[in-house]
């Protein structure tokens, strides 16, 4: 590991806050993307490995210092965490549905729950969880929606490939669709 | 049945419903159709009315399909069956399957949403940064919206309006319009939509009608309507010549 880019990575992301880019990071870095997820990598599976109180997480797009939740007892003894609103059932449902079936339209979604789910959609794309991504190619033109960055940060996964597993077969995702640009 | 209530709107929807039955009576989804879980389904239908319209609907539904396959299951069936006609048994237990997968996952997930959350993270500091490259080619949808909702929320000084004004002449006056209009009331009565007929031009309409207001005031014309909503119709009553000495409301007076 390069531990002078590794400790530039680590002020740029300590002083954002935020989960900021990995092509946003390479071009204040000067270096090139691959190289700087590359690092990225290496850096978080040493937080983990150290233990460290700061972790770093990395999804394909983004990367962030956050901390480790195996120390949340002592932050809530220091201070009080906002209490994060619990999602309920019929978003989780639509989330997840949305989750394994991307790019999806409403009606798809519908057609797995059996219930119209506007409100969840509506919702969902408020907590910024999912996203329209393109229309379908298909009378309508109805909206395909998709996860987002948030959503893998949310649920503390890397990638989509982190998702449980599914119990039944899943046809492979739409990838011979045709999908319009919003 | 008796000992125990479930009320509907505890479910999300009627495959919910269905499985909370099929759990219940211990059975496996491919064997639904050859237990009680149809007539209960159907008996708890008379609770209806405890949830909202469009649940109520999708409960319907799957009361439909419920009956139509016990319907199907009394006649004799075709020896060979058809290849294209989809088995709606076979489709209901297919969705019943994957609407269990995905409720499994949801459950899932609501557990990594609640260890996820107790990771923090700080908020950023107000840092001005300078102005960046727009370089496009790495772009997001979601970094595109974030850009977009940044524009939107910049507070920035409200623009100072031009000193300079530019007034256009008017180019339609109420005088012209009122010859206009008495030239078409002269045949007879006029439909108030087609005294607008000529032009599609905004201003030009409003003068059009700022000078029937005029004649209006000055006993030139009648108004009738037969009823609310009916077509409203202009009639003369007494049309004075054009070059009469009246001072319209758009003219100045010395």
């Amino acid at each position: 590991m390069d531990y002078k880019k590794a400790a530039v990575a680590e002020c740029l992301l300590f002083v954002s806050g935020e989960p900021v880019p990995i092509v946003e990071l390479a071009r204040a870095m000067e270096c090139e993307t691959a190289e700087v997820r590359q690092l990225l990598f290496e850096m978080e599976t040493a937080y983990r490995a150290e233990r460290r109180g700061i972790l770093l997480f990395v999804t394909d797009e983004t990367a962030q210092l956050i901390s480790n939740r195996d120390y949340i007892d002592a932050v809530e003894r220091l201070m009080q965490p906002l209490q994060k609103k619990s999602v309920s059932q019929s978003i989780l449902e639509t989330l997840a549905i949305i989750a394994y079936r991307q790019p999806v339209t409403r009606a798809e979604i519908e057609s797995v729950r059996g219930v119209r789910c506007e409100y969840a959609v509506t919702q969902l794309q408020k907590l910024g969880l999912i996203a329209a991504v393109g229309r379908k190619d298909v009378i309508g033109k109805p909206m395909l929606y998709a996860t987002t960055d948030e959503f893998l940060r949310k649920f503390g996964m890397h990638n989509l490939s982190e998702l449980p597993r599914l119990s039944i077969e899943e046809p492979e995702s739409g990838s011979e669709e045709e999908i319009q640009p919003v | 049945m008796e000992e125990y209530r479930v009320s509907l709107s505890q479910f999300e929807g009627p495959l919910d419903l269905l499985l909370h039955l099929i759990e219940k009576a211990e059975l496996n989804i491919e064997d639904i159709f050859i237990s009680e879980i149809t007539a209960q389904y159907l008996a708890l239908m008379e609770d209806l009315s405890d949830v909202d319209m469009e649940k109520a609907s999708a409960f319907l539904t799957v009361a439909a399909q419920l009956l139509l396959i016990k319907s199907r299951s009394l006649l004799p069936r075709p020896v060979v069956p058809s290849e294209d006609e989809e088995d709606p048994e076979q489709q209901l237990i297919a969705q019943l399957r994957a609407y269990k997968a995905f409720k499994e996952v949801s459950a899932a997930l609501s557990e990594q949403y609640e260890t996820a959350g107790n990771s923090l993270a700080r908020l950023p500091e107000d840092i001005v940064l300078p102005p960046q490259k727009v370089d496009l080619s790495n772009a997001t949808l979601d970094n595109l919206i974030a850009a977009f909702w940044n524009v939107l929320n910049r507070e920035e000084p409200e623009e100072k309006a031009p000193l300079v004004r530019h007034v256009r002449r008017d180019a339609f006056t109420v005088r012209d319009r009122v010859k206009y209009l008495r030239k078409k009331l002269r045949d007879g009565r006029v439909r108030f939509d087609d005294l607008f007929l000529d032009t599609s031009d905004r201003m030009k309409k409003i003068v059009t009608f700022m000078a029937l207001l005029e004649m209006l005031a000055h006993g030139e014309v009648r108004v009738t309507q037969g009823a609310t909503f009916a077509p409203i119709y202009i009639r003369a009553k007494e049309l004075k010549a054009d070059d009469a000495d009246t001072i319209y409301m758009d003219e100045e007076v010395d």
